[in-house]
């Protein structure tokens, strides 16, 4: 079944979001990670 | 309105677009305030990072004004040092690095043909969180314990010695993190969802890739930023002993987080300076770029170095030799793909039917002088030499090498190259060679004598030398105060493209530019590529990628 341009916005917009939640989630793990760090390095 | 966008001008198709949806909001907070656009809030970066650029050269000049002259003249030591920390906090969060995403909002969905970024409302928040970030940051001067005093590190002991005020610093810095997060996952997510059918990764313009690998960068080290703020922060403030030695902690730890940080920030301001030139160049020489895909590895290669030279910013605090010849190797490895990176630019000039409008000759200027910054760069990743240089005006003049002619130029270059673009009028040439011609000879004049005077010992961060040093001071401010000046021309230059200029600019602003961006009106029309344009020979920069 062929794509109508409605379907491939929502589409890209999905596809946005799920890419923004995973970056932040990363970003989110990268500061407790280097605050761990600093509890384990002192 | 067309329907086969196969066989219709982009150009026809945008103005076709123009007719019908062209609807600004009305109202100023409407406009501006409420603004999802991303045209808009890349003008809101733009503006927002030339106000901090003078108010931050306005404490440069408080700096050179200072050391004009051995001796203590205009202002006393701790504010001279809180002078210093920050010009570099502003220089380097409130002017350079909005200016790039200010570009990125611009440029991005122009070059990849999207209609917008991906995630509006959050470009929104992103840039409005920063004023209130800078305001906080600046209102630090006016409290008793005054602003920052420590350098542009936060060095623990000395940054946990400050006031009360510590804690406005670190919330700034927090809330600059989050808009440069928020920043880069728009642009991450904009680049890898939202391009036009056909618009292949290795089709992108060098722009759009340089801005990929560096939003990649700062979402990487951000949150190591916003983390050893935080344990300064609980060690300042709530009794905690990260950094405290007397308390079990270890100050050259935050070093090490600090400077794993720092130096990607550098790249994270130089990346997209790299981008720009590789636009501007070709386009002025009428090439294609020469060595495109290796300027994307090249490019890909410096991000990834760059996260494993970090301690070559602390040769001097002692460690392992093993350690200091890693770091030392390490650092000039980057040397070969920034090499790379010349060299393609070089070549793409060669044998070219070169034209020098103003973003070319900043271009060239960039390429000149960066290549000394990166060479003195080199000088100081030998840690037995470092050792001498540590510390003195020799970095200063290193690091003021790269980022002032290096991404300040680049910067320059970019504005005149897209102002046209954005504004629909074409910029006074005359002028923009001027502003180009007095800006590359002061901060020759700013920047070079720094070397002499960081080569025969003269410290960075203080407010008064030895008499062997003033000739050279001397020189150095008076280039400085050139420099500053020179700037008001660019503002000039600015103010009469958009308000007051009659000529208008065409759709395709430079006879040889080529790229998405170009096959749009001048200024482009509010909502862009709404259908998504095709991608041809004709609108991709480097066609014979495509074969």
């Amino acid at each position: 079944m062929l794509m109508t341009e409605k379907d491939k916005m929502q589409a890209q917009r999905t596809g946005a979001i799920r890419t923004a939640w995973q970056l932040a989630v990363v970003a989110v793990l990268i500061f407790f990670a280097f605050i761990l760090s600093g509890v384990l390095g002192r | 309105m067309n329907t086969g966008i196969d066989e219709m001008s982009h150009q026809s198709h945008e103005t076709a677009h123009d007719d019908h949806h062209d609807h600004k909001p009305s109202g100023f907070l409407n406009r501006w305030l409420y603004t999802t656009n991303h045209k808009d809030i890349g003008t809101l970066y733009l503006v927002f990072s030339l106000l901090m650029f003078f108010i931050g050269g306005c404490m440069a000049m408080v700096i050179r004004a200072e050391l004009f002259m051995p001796g203590l003249q205009l202002v006393e030591p701790e504010f001279f040092n809180q002078m210093t920390t920050m010009h570099a906090l502003i220089m380097v969060f409130g002017a350079v690095m909005p200016a790039w995403v200010g570009f990125a909002n611009w440029m991005i969905p122009l070059m990849i043909g999207a209609p917008d970024m991906a995630l509006p409302r959050m470009n929104n928040w992103s840039f409005w969180i920063l004023p209130f970030a800078f305001t906080m940051l600046l209102s630090t001067l006016f409290m008793d314990s005054g602003g920052p005093a420590s350098g542009w590190t936060l060095y623990p002991p000395l940054s946990l010695q400050g006031g009360q005020s510590f804690a406005f610093v670190v919330f700034a810095i927090h809330m600059m993190g989050i808009s440069s997060i928020m920043g880069s996952i728009n642009v991450i997510a904009t680049i890898l969802n939202m391009r036009a059918p056909g618009m292949t990764l290795l089709k992108m313009p060098l722009f759009v890739w340089t801005w990929l690998i560096t939003a990649y960068l700062l979402i990487a080290v951000m949150p190591v930023l916003a983390g050893a703020v935080t344990m300064l922060l609980t060690d300042h403030f709530f009794g905690t002993s990260f950094f405290n030695a007397a308390g079990g902690g270890d100050p050259v730890m935050f070093q090490h987080i600090f400077w794993f940080f720092g130096h990607p920030e550098v790249y994270i301001m130089v990346l997209p300076a790299f981008g720009v030139v590789s636009e501007i160049i070709p386009t002025f020489s009428r090439k294609p770029l020469f060595g495109y895909t290796a300027m994307v590895y090249a490019t890909a290669s410096i991000a990834f170095l760059s996260f494993i030279v970090w301690a070559h910013h602390m040769f001097t605090v002692g460690m392992p030799l093993t350690g200091e010849l890693f770091f030392m190797y390490s650092t000039m490895l980057i040397a070969i793909p920034t090499g790379v990176k010349v060299f393609n630019w070089v070549s793409t000039m060669w044998k070219g039917s070169m034209t020098f409008e103003t973003p070319m000759l900043f271009a060239i200027g960039f390429i000149v002088l960066f290549t000394i910054g990166g060479f003195s760069g080199l000088m100081l990743a030998m840690a037995a030499a470092d050792l001498q240089y540590h510390d003195t005006y020799f970095v200063v003049a290193h690091f003021h090498y790269v980022l002032v002619p290096g991404s300040v130029f680049a910067l320059m270059a970019g504005a005149y190259y897209w102002l046209p673009k954005w504004s629909g009028r074409m910029y006074s040439e005359k002028w923009g060679k001027i502003h180009f011609w007095l800006s590359v000879i002061s901060v020759n004049i700013l920047f070079f004598p720094q070397h002499y005077l960081g080569l025969a010992g003269m410290p960075r961060r203080i407010p008064d030398y030895s008499t062997q040093f003033a000739d050279f001071n001397m020189i150095s401010s008076v280039g400085g105060f050139i420099f500053g000046a020179s700037q008001l021309i660019f503002v000039g230059v600015i103010v009469h493209c958009v308000y007051k200029s009659r000529q208008a600019a065409s759709g395709r602003v430079w006879e040889g530019a080529k790229g998405l961006e170009w096959t749009l009106s001048s200024p482009p029309p509010y909502h862009s590529f709404n259908t998504p344009p095709v991608i041809d020979r004709t609108t991709v920069a480097h066609a014979q990628e495509l074969d």
